[in-house]
């Protein structure tokens, strides 16, 4: 609806200078021109929006000039602001029909690094708003603004300020890590000349950067480690010294925090100190198709030197659209490639979402477009940090295709999991990383139904004749990716005002430091911290009491009240969050992928503390694709509801 | 044309505009370009990105409220902890996006090159305004400096106004008529100096802590001692294992 592409300079002109000339009768046709342009392109409400913030600046400056050069002066005042509003209005109007991709395009030309920063930074802004939402919702779900003065109420939402910069620092390094590993960072190299160039662009056509096609490894893919992984403190979190070769599948083992995840940033040659950790060794790769032999300790490199795909999808997607991260992952733009694009959202069941925003896809589909986008057939390396979390049956079998044809090319594949039964299957090698883990069995329980103590609410993905939640029960609840198993518990924990736990832990977490995490679980704790007197109150000492009880439990006292939340590994994040969910006592636990990030013995505890809840009346809910889970649920005498086909129904037997 | 008459126009109030708008434009453009081949860790793109993402949306934020928005307080402390470079690079972009939602004009360039300013200022006042090991910031002449450029930047802003109107006594207008948003702009930033700057000197910290970690092109000595042993208890194990080994057989077979 905007003045289009190649003649938005002469309308910038147009709309400044137009506006000087006009006599006053034309001025307002003019005006009158814009608005109704403006209001077809982007609604009344824009408009209304815009005008809110520049009417009133009109005014006052209006007023200021009136003032200094005599009210006698009105009419030519007057007139002033009015061709002042109608450039402005003009202006918007080009601001209004240029896409940031746009932008960011223009700009990269000129400037390629800062661009990418630009690109970073436009899909940070939503969800940074995302993330003080989840904020406040966390503060009114503990329970800080009932019942609160405005004074203390603002009070309370400023102390979160500090906690949600620094989850917006960790979320840009994730993003900025993506950007490396994927050499986005490197010189374009382009197949025409500058003069070529400039004519493809006057003709409009389109302009394609070269890639490195995907071709046949050899026996050459070779990864060497000789290394050590080594905290600030002195203490070694994994040395490795292993020979890998093309055309394999490696298993990765090891419990939370044993340094598995470190191992993978440093293959894919982004920052190895993910936390300020320092690397002893050598590491080397060859078979590399541009670069050949690798020393990974020569970094960081402009071109990628693994396909990284690492946890959390929220965090590591760079574009504002499905297209667009398409197109910066494979470096596409013409017509013949954008065909590679559309068969691969086709293959993983993404083509009716080829419009939508990353933000506004569930985070199986996330995670699907994450591996779609960038799994690289052209990298030899393919590492996959827990990529299957999210997935449902379908989507770990077109995983499962795509790594099995990687190893057929002769590529290396480096897959860590805690639930490994998935690749057991089909992994040629198995790698354990610290204490080898026996296998756990997951704790069961059977607790006998109470009263009811409440319904899921329809909703709009899909409708439900369930049977009422009796206290004591455990659910779990199954469906493919994008079925509504997380909008069933956001929109059943906003109706029935219940405590809930989403996949990631940072969308609970508050503060910037452990002891300011605790602080801000609950109410009477914050109070207490604000105190000059450490003297505690009665009540803040029985819930501190019970605070440290459940730490103990979960295995979290052994925590530095210093530590950044941050630094924490996903699992310890996990059962920090997990911390005011059990301190509340709810009558219903609404908990989503539990055993994200979590290994057997950590899971085994977590799950142990779940039937101690369900013993002491509280029924649990819980989403998951893992057939562990599924297992364990049948076997505490869990009842397993399916949504399909926008439908929830209970699975009998 | 000839370079006396270059010089009268230089000298009108449309030179001075024109030749300080070029030399703003020059100077902190090739601290851009520099920056931008700089740039060699994904991290630090994304920082300067978050930097500027975080500054605009409170920009937004605080549209309603004329005049009063954090960024010059976020560039400020941007400048003061990663270097006048890095400074121009997130005013830059801040400019850039928070005028897409309030719209892009003219002002656009003037406000990058103003909040540039804003950054190589207190990365070049850093000794006063941090104490002696840079892991405190010192808020009251970080206030002060605040205050003073909640004024400089709108008149620097202004020089828009000298451009297109091209009569001293315009633009003095024009500073007149905004001396109280200048007023406002420079108490909000006492404001926001005392509210924010102590969490914001946290992140950066926070960020310059996660790039402490090294490379070190050899294994710790205890780790290599460690190898050692095992590698020698291994072999005595193996020796164990095999009386007859080192014994020479007298008929020569194997």
């Amino acid at each position: 609806m905007g003045p289009p592409r190649y003649s938005r300079i002469p309308f910038l002109i147009l709309v400044i200078v137009l506006p000087l000339l006009l006599k006053p009768e034309h001025l307002g046709a003019w005006t009158a021109f814009l608005l109704l342009w403006s209001g077809v392109m982007v609604g009344v409400r824009t408009i209304l929006r815009w005008s809110r913030v520049w009417l009133p600046l009109s005014v006052l400056y209006g007023l200021i000039l009136l003032y200094f050069s005599g009210t006698e002066n009105w009419p030519h005042v007057l007139l002033l602001i009015s061709r002042l509003i109608a450039a402005l209005l003009g202006m918007q109007i080009l601001t209004w029909s240029v896409p940031p991709s746009d932008i960011v395009r223009a700009f990269e030309w000129f400037l390629p690094r800062l661009g990418v920063s630009l690109a970073i930074a436009l899909r940070l802004v939503p969800r940074l708003e995302e993330s003080a939402k989840w904020r406040l919702e966390t503060l009114q779900e503990r329970g800080f603004v009932e019942g609160d003065s405005t004074l203390s109420d603002l009070r309370t939402r400023a102390s979160i300020w500090p906690g949600w910069l620094a989850d917006s620092l960790d979320h840009a390094h994730d993003l900025g890590d993506a950007v490396q590993s994927r050499g986005i960072l490197a010189p374009r190299r382009w197949r025409h000349g500058v003069r070529q160039r400039i004519v493809q662009f006057a003709l409009g056509e389109d302009i394609r950067e070269d890639g490195v096609t995907p071709h046949h490894f050899s026996d050459s893919v070779q990864l060497g480690l000789d290394l050590e992984i080594r905290l600030p403190g002195g203490r070694s979190v994994g040395r490795h010294k292993e020979l890998l070769r093309g055309g394999s599948i490696v298993l990765l083992r090891g419990p939370s925090g044993s340094g598995k995840s470190s191992l993978l940033r440093l293959i894919a040659g982004v920052s190895p100190w993910q936390h300020p950790v320092s690397i002893h060794g050598k590491a080397h790769l060859s078979g590399h198709p541009v670069l050949g032999e690798v020393d990974l300790s020569d970094g960081p490199f402009d071109e990628a030197i693994a396909c990284w795909i690492p946890q959390d999808p929220d965090r590591h997607g760079i574009a504002e659209s499905v297209q667009r991260e398409f197109n910066i992952a494979r470096r596409l733009s013409g017509p013949w490639s954008q065909q590679e694009m559309l068969e691969s959202l086709r293959e993983w069941r993404l083509f009716s979402k080829l419009e939508s925003k990353p933000e506004h896809l569930s985070d199986g589909e996330q995670q699907r477009l994450l591996l779609a986008a960038h799994l690289d057939p052209a990298q030899p390396v393919w590492l996959l940090d827990e990529a299957d979390v999210h997935l449902d049956e379908e989507g770990f079998i077109q995983l499962g295709k795509a790594v099995v044809k990687h190893r057929a090319r002769g590529g290396l594949v480096v897959v860590v999991a805690h639930r490994h039964a998935r690749w057991e299957r089909i992994a040629d090698v198995e790698m354990s990383i610290g204490d080898v883990l026996s296998i756990q069995d997951y704790p069961s329980t059977w607790v006998e139904s109470g009263d009811e103590v409440g319904l899921p609410p329809q909703s709009v993905l899909f409708s439900h004749e369930i049977n009422p939640v009796r206290a004591g029960d455990l659910i779990l609840v199954q469906g493919a990716n994008g079925t509504g198993k997380t909008t069933l518990l956001r929109e059943w924990s906003a109706v029935a005002n219940l405590p809930w736990l989403p996949t990631s832990p940072d969308q609970r977490l508050l503060g910037m430091t452990v002891q300011e995490e605790l602080d801000l679980q609950h109410p009477v704790l914050y109070q207490q911290s604000l105190m000059v007197d450490s003297t505690r109150s009665e009540e803040a000492e029985k819930i501190a009491v019970m605070q440290s009880a459940l730490r103990l439990e979960l295995g979290l006292s052994h925590l530095s009240m210093t530590t950044p939340v941050h630094d924490l590994s996903t699992g310890e994040r996990r059962r920090l969050s997990l911390l005011p969910l059990l301190m509340r006592n709810p009558p219903i636990l609404l908990l989503d992928e539990i055993d994200h990030g979590l290994d057997d013995e950590t899971l085994a505890g977590l799950l142990s503390q779940i039937n101690e809840t369900r013993k002491k009346g509280s029924a649990v809910v819980v989403t998951s694709h893992s057939p562990d889970l599924t297992a364990w649920a049948k076997v505490c005498g869990g009842r397993i509801w399916r949504i399909e086909k926008g439908r929830l129904e209970e699975v009998s037997g | 044309m000839n370079w006396d008459s270059i010089q009268t126009w230089a000298m009108t109030p449309g030179g001075i505009a024109v030749w300080l708008t070029l030399l703003f434009g020059l100077f902190f453009g090739s601290l851009l370009i520099n920056v931008d081949r700089r740039i060699r860790l994904g991290r630090e793109a994304a920082l300067i990105a978050l930097l500027a993402a975080v500054a605009s949306a409170s920009r937004v934020l605080f549209a309603a409220l004329p005049n009063v928005q954090p960024v010059t307080l976020f560039i400020l402390m941007i400048g003061l902890h990663l270097g006048a470079r890095r400074a121009t690079a997130v005013a830059m972009l801040t400019a850039l996006l928070s005028n897409m939602a309030l719209g892009h004009g003219p002002w656009t360039f003037y406000q990058a090159i103003a909040w540039a300013a804003v950054g190589t200022s207190s990365a070049i006042l850093r000794p006063l305004l941090v104490n002696w090991d840079g892991t405190k910031v010192r808020i009251l002449p970080l206030a002060l400096l605040a205050f003073v450029w909640g004024f400089l930047f709108d008149w620097i802003v202004s020089l828009s106004a000298l451009a297109i109107y091209q009569s001293f006594e315009a633009f003095l207008t024009f500073i007149i008529a905004g001396l109280i948003f200048d007023a406002m702009h420079a108490v909000g930033n006492v404001l926001f100096t005392i509210w924010l700057a102590p969490s914001l000197h946290q992140l950066l910290w926070l960020h310059r802590r996660h790039e402490a970690g090294r490379w070190y092109p050899d294994l710790p000595m205890d780790t290599i001692e460690r190898e050692t042993r095992m590698a020698e208890s291994r072999a005595e194990a193996y020796r164990q294992e095999e009386p007859l080994a080192g014994v020479e057989r007298l008929d020569g077979g194997e």
